[in-house]
């Protein structure tokens, strides 16, 4: 069964999310209020280079925060990253799953 | 391409967004340490009218540290950070959690100003419980919401 990802918004098909990974890692961020960058890597099985990119494609249309931090847990002075759905990003994704729900129910043939 | 593939390829999408979802809520479960934990820190701050001070400050001290150390510890083992439920019912079991415990920090400081101090380790007891319980529910209801994306 298809899932039921996001509140009830209007649908709009949008191309700066549709990209598997792009609208996964909102998918992720949706109901959280952010994510350590790694979290997302481990759950899309991707390099850190190409979730870097990924990531800053999504940030670079306004979708996801990026914020870095002293982390607690790490013996070295890299810090943590973390990323955040922005409110765009969140009707964004709404709006998209919304569309590809009606697409699965045939509305958009 | 053509209406059953884009239809096909909307499904394999919204499916592996659904297997994310349910990823992410297997990822948040709290421990079973957890509640049992939180309610010993609610039990400090309930049952601190019941001593006298300075340790009634010490008391409320420990609890509100051990409430922000539960927090940090969760946030640090699961990598995500999380501050809203999920849905209705989570929701309704937070609000009612709060209520509770507001209400039986009232009942303390009102058997403490009547001189029935005693009968505070009773309230503190019940806040143990309803901490250990709801928290229980709540994460239950959390964890279904989270999953059907509600």
């Amino acid at each position: 069964m298809a899932a039921d990802c996001g509140v009830e918004a209007e649908p709009a098909f949008n191309e700066a999310i549709h990209a598997p990974n792009r609208l996964r890692i909102c998918g992720i961020l949706r109901p959280v209020d952010s994510a350590e960058f790694s979290v997302i890597r481990e759950a899309l099985d991707l390099s850190e280079a190409n979730l870097s990119k990924t990531v800053r494609s999504l940030a670079d249309v306004g979708y996801v925060r990026v914020t870095k931090s002293a982390s607690t847990s790490r013996t070295d002075n890299r810090r943590t990253t973390r990323l955040s759905l922005t409110s765009a990003g969140r009707q964004a994704f709404d709006a998209h799953v919304a569309a590809l729900k009606r697409m699965v129910e045939g509305a958009l043939d | 391409m053509n209406g059953d593939a884009d239809r096909a390829g909307a499904r394999e999408t919204l499916d592996a967004l659904s297997n994310d979802r349910l990823a992410l809520a297997e990822r948040v479960k709290t421990p079973p340490w957890y509640y049992p934990l939180l309610g010993v820190a609610t039990v400090f701050i309930i049952g601190s009218p019941g001593v006298e001070q300075p340790s009634r400050s010490v008391l409320v001290a420990f609890g509100v540290i051990a409430l922000v150390a539960l927090t940090v510890a969760s946030q640090k083992k699961t990598g995500v950070t999380i501050n809203r439920t999920a849905g209705p019912r989570s929701l309704g079991i937070a609000v009612t959690l709060g209520v509770a415990v507001a209400f039986l920090l009232g009942v303390s400081l009102t058997l403490e100003s009547t001189g029935h101090e005693a009968w505070i380790a009773l309230t503190a007891a019940v806040a143990f419980l309803a901490v250990w319980l709801l928290g229980r529910l709540y994460d239950r209801a959390y964890y279904l919401e989270l999953r059907s994306g509600r």
